[in-house]
């Protein structure tokens, strides 16, 4: 059970690093291409599954 | 702070990622949903799983159980369908005899979805659909199309190598999460032996005296429209099978090897005293051969690539021209089921007397969905 809530946090520092990369990102076609990745991390850190 | 044009596409593409999330979302939640069944009138009473094993209680693998008892004494069968959630005509078996079924003689009890954590995932990189429908009289029942495996979100990680208890045999990392690598299973072990073990102590609880384990294979595995048998079984396996072939319907008598430790058809038997059958039928969808791969394929089990294996000659497959529809994979392991009942009672056991189901030809001809209730 630790090892799935390691993961969960895991998955959320990525997300967070995701989403300031997302914000500071000039290129449109960059950005699509990082939310595209986010959708994947946002479904797990929901626990939707 | 000032609004750049940067932040207006972000802004965009963030409300189009939450869009997708919530579309995908649902689709995953969707999984989970428990599928209905319409059981026969004969039905006495349900349970779960966690009745045998208070482990499982709140898990994904608390699967319900049905009962079906006749007023006269006799003995009672199992039949377990979805071991391997991405063999439809096992758990759909189960759906149509539980659907249909009177017992006057003896106990039947049904275990739909054995390894239901398996139906709320598909196996990576197979291209599976998540539902396959059957057309019934009164419309389409949809049906969950799962993975062979527990789902990693519900056992994880696997280790590199697994070793199975009690036996000590090392089996690839994946195959901890395979039910019939499981038996006898453990108390105290991952969600799949705790599944294991809840099913081995149902069997001990309920004295049950024949178990059946649904299966399905690829065209090109050896071990396919095959009754698999623990040696004790033997003189009921075989006079089952001579029956079978009286009828035309071909099927491999395989004994259990006594060395492959976890399945069904070998821990059942070790651990308990049933008499274990698994069977076994040709699905082209879980073929390396096979080329589109659709919700058509699982239930019309048409496949040009067979077709052309099976031309050339090159290959031992269980393919016939006319594809492996699932009306016979059903009809198949029905027959089986029954045959294997049939024998069991003419050898001097006390009976089991199944009623209301349907022959080989009745599901070549009418087809599954003749037999099952439209879904609502």
């Amino acid at each position: 059970m630790i090892l799935y809530w390691i993961y969960i946090v895991i998955t959320a520092f990525i997300f967070i690093m995701l989403m300031m990369e997302f914000w500071k990102e000039d290129d449109w076609r960059k950005q699509i291409a990082i939310a595209m990745v986010m959708v994947v991390f946002i479904l797990r850190i929901l626990q939707i599954r | 702070m000032t609004l750049e044009k940067k932040h207006i596409s972000a802004a965009i593409i963030l409300i189009a990622a939450a869009v997708i999330s919530i579309i995908t979302g649902r689709q995953f939640l969707a999984k989970h949903y428990p599928e209905t069944f319409y059981p026969s009138p004969g039905l006495t009473r349900t349970g779960k799983l966690s009745d045998y094993f208070s482990g499982l209680q709140g898990t994904e693998n608390d699967s319900r159980v049905y009962f079906f008892e006749g007023e006269e004494e006799g003995s009672t069968v199992l039949l377990l369908g979805g071991t391997h959630p991405n063999e439809a005509a096992s758990g759909l078996v189960a759906v149509l005899v539980l659907e249909n079924v009177e017992v006057t003689v003896g106990r039947l009890i049904v275990i739909p979805r054995a390894n239901r954590s398996g139906f709320t995932v598909n196996d990576p990189m197979e291209a599976h659909p998540q539902y396959y429908s059957i057309p019934t009289p009164n419309g389409e029942r949809r049906f969950k199309y799962g993975s062979r495996l527990t789902s990693p979100l519900d056992q994880w990680p696997d280790p590199l190598v697994y070793s199975h208890r009690p036996s000590g045999q090392r089996l690839s990392g994946f195959e901890t999460r395979n039910l019939n690598r499981a038996y006898p299973g453990r108390p105290d072990g991952s969600l799949t032996e705790k599944t294991a073990y809840g099913i081995v102590q149902l069997i001990k609880k309920e004295n049950v005296n024949v178990a059946f384990d649904l299966h399905e294979a690829a065209p090109e595995i050896p071990i396919i429209n095959a009754i698999v048998y623990h040696e004790k079984a033997e003189e009921v396996a075989l006079n089952a099978i001579f029956e079978l072939e009286m009828e035309g319907i071909s099927v491999s008598p395989e004994l259990s090897p006594s060395n492959f430790h976890g399945l069904s058809h070998r821990e059942w038997g070790d651990y308990t005293d049933v008499y274990p059958f698994l069977m076994e039928t040709s699905n082209p969808i879980q073929g390396r051969l096979r080329g589109e791969t659709s919700a058509e394929l699982i239930v019309e089990g048409v496949s040009p690539e067979y077709r052309m294996a099976l031309e050339s000659g090159a290959l031992q497959i269980a393919y016939k021209e006319t594809g492996e529809p699932i009306e016979r994979r059903v009809a198949r392991h029905v027959t089986c089921f029954r045959r294997v009942i049939e024998a069991y009672n003419q050898l001097g056991n006390k009976p089991v007397i199944l009623e209301n189901l349907p022959e080989y030809e009745d599901i070549l001809q009418n087809g599954v969905g003749a037999y099952i209730v439209a879904g609502k």
